[in-house]
């Protein structure tokens, strides 16, 4: 596709002509943002190192004052070999790992989350694997291990599943950095970190989650878990941040009347999806530039 | 009705010079799931937002029989809004035909009430 942008000179009224494959439109300037928009969502949907960050991720993020950049480096650096290997429940990172499988399980149906039998890495992960069970090794002397047959498949694959250098870009300033860990695992399971990342982020709605809670329904949703888990960790260290603003307390108080409002919709996506249409309402009114982005 | 009124409660009247029976009553008077759907007025939905609060919480002790509650919910949301759809902006309409309901509704909780009990017998 060849877009060619001109301006014309001649009449004011015409500003800016666009050209597309040789033919002339003229077109007013909200078309032409409304072109240019689409264009960029194009550009973006070609580029897999570039992450587009969903609605509703954002909303959560908002809410829980971290960033999007930092929501996801802390998912990221949850994910590690050494928890695929360890036996047995390690809190938030079998519930990092138990999001990647959930993936692995909705795009390859049946298939077990460990690549073709024989090649060389998965021989070297199964024997680690026997260590820790039977030799009872260390757990230091084990992540030792891991860590040095990590290295080992980041150097010897092509890198065919992540991005070479390890960084994925949220936009153009905002980069993420995909951890060895992570990349070693992308490369095993033959998946591309931008699609567990977006996985991840379509897991996460506080509108379902806080829903779930008012109509007394079991959450089961495990990554919606470890955003919860992790943010609540965030705001432990950054305590500066749990001091509210009046802006923030009001709209506490809208929300918590509004959930109480809801009370007669018994129904969960019904009531999900009024919840959440009014928590983007809320994120809108103080991101109002985020209002051109969406569809 | 005997209550027992805390201190707090007791100095609020004294301060305001109503007695709390007087408050109780004004309260009482705007607890009503019909006024709550119908008027526009923030102030005269918050003793039902009081009630919806006690019903949702943990603490809660009572019991409600929620296929019950669903199925008059959406009866009372479909008539007043086709009430309003009649006589628009009317909302004593759509009150008195939501109260109907309210009472529809009050009866089969305790027919549903009695059912169970004598089934257990």
């Amino acid at each position: 596709m060849v877009v060619l942008l001109e301006p014309v000179y001649s009449r004011l009224s015409e500003l800016p002509a666009l050209y597309y494959n040789g033919t002339r439109l003229v077109m007013g300037l909200n078309e032409l943002t409304d072109v240019l928009i689409n264009f960029l969502k194009q550009m973006t949907k070609e580029n897999p190192n570039l992450l587009t960050v969903p609605l509703e991720f954002k909303v959560a993020c908002f809410t829980y004052k971290i960033s999007h950049q930092e929501a996801l480096q802390i998912f990221i650096n949850y994910c590690t070999i050494y928890h695929t290997l360890k036996p047995g429940y390690t809190r938030l990172y079998n519930e990092a790992l138990e999001t990647i499988f959930q993936y692995l399980e909705l795009k390859r149906p049946g298939t077990e989350p460990v690549v073709d039998q024989g090649s060389e890495t998965q021989g070297c992960l199964l024997a680690i694997l026997e260590e820790v069970i039977e030799n009872g090794a260390s757990a230091s002397r084990v992540k030792k291990e891991v860590a040095k047959q990590v290295n080992r498949l980041i150097k010897s694959t092509p890198g065919t599943y992540y991005p070479k250098p390890r960084i994925l870009y949220l936009d153009e300033e905002t980069p993420l950095e995909l951890s060895k860990d992570f990349c070693a695992m992308c490369e095993l399971y033959e998946c591309h970190p931008a699609e567990i990342l977006d996985y991840y982020m379509s897991k996460v709605s506080i509108a379902e989650m806080d829903t779930r809670h008012d109509l007394k329904i079991e959450e089961d949703n495990c990554s919606m878990f470890f955003f919860m888990a992790t943010v609540f960790n965030y705001l432990q260290q950054h305590k500066e941040l749990l001091k509210l603003t009046d802006q923030e307390d009001a709209f506490i108080q809208e929300a918590e009347e509004y959930r109480l409002y809801l009370y007669p919709i018994k129904n969960l996506a019904h009531r999900t999806r009024l919840l959440k249409e009014f928590y983007e309402e809320q994120y809108f009114s103080v991101n109002p530039n985020e209002l051109n982005y969406v569809n | 009705m005997n209550i027992t009124v805390s201190n707090d409660f007791a100095q609020m009247c004294r301060y305001s010079q109503q007695t709390p029976e007087e408050v109780l009553q004004s309260f009482a008077d705007q607890v009503s799931y019909p006024l709550f759907f119908t008027t526009k007025d923030r102030n005269e939905k918050l003793a039902t937002y009081f009630f919806i609060q006690l019903i949702q919480s943990p603490e809660f002790k009572g019991q409600i029989n929620e296929s019950l509650e669903e199925h008059y919910f959406m009866q009372m949301a479909t008539a007043i809004n086709e009430s309003f759809a009649q006589y628009p902006g009317d909302e004593e309409k759509a009150i008195a035909i939501a109260r109907k309901i309210m009472e529809q509704w009050a009866k089969s909780a305790v027919a549903e009430r009695s059912r169970y009990l004598t089934d257990d017998l």
